[in-house]
């Protein structure tokens, strides 16, 4: 039996579906380079100076790609040089970055994260998602690193509910002997998964990132496309909330998926390695996200 | 509370021989609180470890050693009697080591972390005058040096360890 009646989860669908709709578009910069990675013939000249009618990301940007994390051996001085230097992808990324870091900052007191810790446990798991990957020896797929900053971003949207319906939550939680998002789905109609791939869909971002963010805490039903980013990011985001950062009430009550571990040979030495790794660089790209 | 406390990072210690001082940390989930404190002298600190053992990178053990249980708890104790503490009369106590919903062997790094610590310990003829360890929630830990009582706050309840 459902915590809450039809009506009420009705209800609540259709005022998340308009929250959804009010979270703020992406610069425009972000679709310019996502068009310039699907054609080879792109004007980046062009796009460098349409760029640079928005000082403030431009400036961000060539920030983030100096930094220890990204940066190239050179300085980049320009976002020209950036395109040639780490490529469209990657300056891709550092742009979703920069322009999503701000909404992560914000306290969440429905999932009793304090300001930052969303933005330090998506950037943990963003880091740790590519040292998985790297330690595995994977080939990294595609916009990884995103995938991983983005995976919560579903939670800045339901956090008033989970706040005004806690209790419910963590009944419903107690009652299915089940994860958090077990619980988000009983009570609130969607879990935050879910709410995070709306917004990725609302942004038009590839459906790589989508299906990642779709899946994360449930990697076994992913498209097999997208199931190796998929896994990966379900196991790093484990080992954050493992490692309790930014854990708030729902990443400790999580479920790890056996098949993505085998799937991915995980060992323990390997998620320990992968853990202190994270560590080291996550002073530096906190400070540049938020 | 006069002072605001101090806050001690993942990976990282601080101790104090300041009367007034508090030492918090936040977010342990399967990392390690521990606290130690002499009465008699009134110093105290606190750590928070991530991972069981330094041998897994010797080179960040030497960077930064409370990152692991073992070496991190070696050098904590010697800062601690360094600083006029002496073992017959610290008082060590223990937060954290929380284990996710389901227990993969492979996350089970909490365990791990805990059963290094008594090792650590046993070794050095000290015993654990109070733990909260296990369970899947994340906590935070406070040492008030005024009179040693350490704090556990975990789902917004605050209890004294
Ligand atoms: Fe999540």
């Amino acid at each position: 039996m459902p915590s809450q009646d039809q009506a009420s989860v009705q209800q609540i669908r259709a005022e998340v579906a308009a929250q959804v709709r009010a979270v703020p578009t992406l610069p425009a910069m972000c679709q310019r380079i996502l068009m310039a990675i699907n054609d080879p013939n792109t004007n980046f000249d062009k796009l460098a100076r349409e760029a640079s009618y928005d000082p403030g990301l431009t400036a961000n940007v060539l920030r983030i790609a100096n930094s220890a994390y990204f940066g190239a051996a050179q300085e980049i001085g320009s976002l020209r040089d950036a395109f040639v230097r780490i490529g469209a992808r990657r300056l891709f990324e550092l742009t979703v970055g920069t322009s999503v870091g701000p909404l992560m900052r914000e306290a969440l007191p429905g999932y009793a994260l304090r300001r930052h810790e969303l933005l330090r446990h998506s950037a943990w798991t963003a880091v740790a998602s590519e040292r998985l990957a790297a330690e595995l020896r994977l080939r990294a797929p595609d916009m990884l690193f995103t995938a991983g900053l983005l995976h919560d971003i579903g939670k800045i949207i339901l956090d008033p509910f989970v706040e005004a319906h806690r209790a419910t939550l963590e009944a419903a939680a107690d009652r299915l002997h089940a994860n958090f998002e077990a619980a988000e789905r009983d009570v609130l109609g969607m879990d935050h998964a879910q709410a995070g791939a709306a917004v990725l869909r609302q942004w038009r971002l590839p459906p790589q990132l989508v299906e990642a963010v779709a899946y994360h805490h449930d990697p076994e039903h992913a498209p097999a496309e997208h199931l190796l980013a998929t896994n990966i990011v379900h196991v790093a985001n484990t080992l954050a909330g493992a490692s309790g950062v930014g854990s708030g009430i729902a990443e400790m009550r999580h479920s790890v998926s056996a098949q993505a571990l085998a799937a991915l040979h995980v060992k323990t030495a390997v998620v320990e390695r992968v853990a202190a790794a994270t560590l080291e660089t996550m002073e530096e790209l906190e400070q540049l996200l938020g | 509370m006069a002072m605001n406390p101090l806050i001690v990072d993942i990976a990282d210690m601080k101790a104090s021989d300041n009367p007034e001082a508090a030492l918090i940390t936040y977010s342990l989930g399967s990392c390690l609180g521990v606290s130690i404190y002499d009465p008699e002298v009134r110093v105290g600190g606190l750590a928070h470890f991530m991972l069981p053992l330094s041998s897994l990178d010797s080179e960040k053990a030497r960077t930064r050693p409370f990152m692991y249980v073992d070496i991190g708890m070696v050098l904590f104790l010697e800062q601690m009697f360094r600083m006029g503490a002496r073992k017959e009369h610290c008082i060590v106590k223990v937060a954290g080591g929380s284990q996710l919903l389901d227990t993969n062997d492979i996350f089970r790094i909490g365990q791990r972390n805990h059963t290094v610590l008594r090792k650590i310990l046993w070794k050095n003829g000290m015993l654990l005058k109070g733990e909260e360890v296990g369970g899947a929630l994340s906590r935070t830990m406070r040492l008030d040096l005024i009179d040693g009582r350490v704090t556990i706050k975990a789902h917004g309840e605050t209890r004294e360890l």
